[in-house]
């Protein structure tokens, strides 16, 4: 008797843990970032396959999560940064420059937003730059400062919020297909700045 | 009894609670797509009714319906039901700006994309269509005679087009977004055709 109910004891215990597990991992998996197959370049992310038939059941099951609208491959690319160079977080109470050559396109854009990928309000009601708005330098370089008082030259708002992040879109890129060959050397860095 | 030895002595429990874990974990990944509430095709219904085109409201702050938008974009969606026909989607390309359609499927897989690069004759001319309506079209084919709209074969029978007119300057988006409401989608059904 003693043994049927320790047996039926550790059967629930094993469903319980097993079923928590499973439900914990997908969580955290659809949680985390965006599925399998993502391309790293310096601190920017991308996942071609997400905007492709060929999007694996976790890219899928986040897309579906989010509600957000991917670009297909033959639109685009969008590339994701949440840190700064060392890794850290970008927080609103730092300053941060964005510098450097960019990749093939026929139109980039950057804009910022907060964690959850949502626009935010600043005064400025300035929300991204685009390739043929952005002033360059005299070597067709651009530099861009992001903080949250105003700054001349490119600058982007950061806005009310505590953490955000960076999106840059190519826009018919021939890097599509084989954005693994992609160079840290042809992307923005970003670099922070002073903090208060 | 020592942890390490305790876990050997239940072995077979823990072994059924990882396989039942694993069990889980895809059930709940794969399940994912079609239990979402709150997924685009649900979102975008609030624009108005399906197998309509809806220029979307601007990407500004607060008002956004789905997250990641580019805010340098004219948008705008037509959710589709193939039930009743093929889905004809119409635009004329009016500037020379990036413009794209992307083909959604119900449960967030993209089928197929274009931009204005691969329009002919400066226009959109395409027909979503379930795999018994594309047989039923080519049947009536005349031979030799190429059809003159493309024809995307839709994996499910509801999804969505998702459409953007790319904004390069603050000033020009008014004219994305007039090259948005020049985008049209109406469901034909084959015998009309």
């Amino acid at each position: 008797m003693a043994d049927a109910l320790l047996s039926l004891l550790k059967l629930i215990v094993t469903l319980i843990s097993g079923a928590a597990l499973g439900l914990g991992t997908a969580y955290l998996a659809m949680h985390g970032g965006k599925g399998f197959g993502a391309v790293r370049v310096g601190v920017w992310v991308t996942w071609p396959l997400l905007g492709s038939d060929a999007a694996d059941p976790y890219a899928r099951a986040i897309v579906s999560r989010t509600g957000e609208i991917p670009l297909a491959l033959a639109e685009g690319l969008t590339f994701t940064a949440r840190t700064d160079e060392t890794g850290e977080p970008l927080v609103a109470t730092c300053t941060y420059r964005l510098s450097g050559a960019m990749p093939a396109a026929r139109t980039w854009t950057l804009s910022l937003a907060d964690p959850g990928g949502y626009l935010v309000d600043n005064p400025a009601h300035r929300y991204g730059f685009t390739s043929q708005e952005i002033v360059r330098a005299a070597d067709g370089s651009v530099q861009i400062v992001v903080s949250r008082s105003a700054r001349a030259g490119n600058w982007l708002p950061i806005g009310n919020v505590p953490q955000f992040l960076l999106l840059l879109r190519l826009y018919d890129t021939p890097l599509s297909a084989t954005a693994a060959t992609l160079d840290k050397s042809t992307m923005l860095s970003i670099k922070r700045d002073a903090c208060r | 009894m020592s942890p390490r030895s305790r876990v050997v002595a239940e072995r077979p429990w823990v072994i059924t609670a990882l396989v039942l874990a694993a069990a889980v974990h895809l059930v709940a990944v794969l399940m994912m797509p079609r239990l979402a509430q709150k997924d685009a095709f649900l979102r975008l219904a609030a624009v108005g009714p399906i197998n309509t085109f809806h220029p979307l409201p601007r990407a500004l702050p607060g008002t956004e319906l789905t997250p990641f938008n580019d805010p340098a974009t004219a948008m705008g969606v037509c959710r589709y039901d193939l039930a009743a026909g093929p889905l004809h989607v119409r635009a004329k390309l009016i500037g020379d700006g990036f413009v794209s359609l992307s083909f959604h499927a119900r449960h967030d897989k993209i089928f197929y994309a274009l931009t204005d690069k691969a329009a002919q004759h400066q226009d959109f001319d395409i027909y979503v269509v379930t795999a018994d309506q594309l047989a039923a079209m080519q049947a009536k084919d005349v031979p030799d005679e190429p059809p003159k709209a493309l024809r995307v074969l839709a994996q499910e029978r509801r999804g969505f087009v998702f459409a953007r007119a790319l904004s390069p300057l603050p000033s020009a988006y008014e004219a994305a977004a007039e090259q948005i409401a020049a985008i049209h989608c109406d469901i034909e059904p084959l015998s009309t055709q």
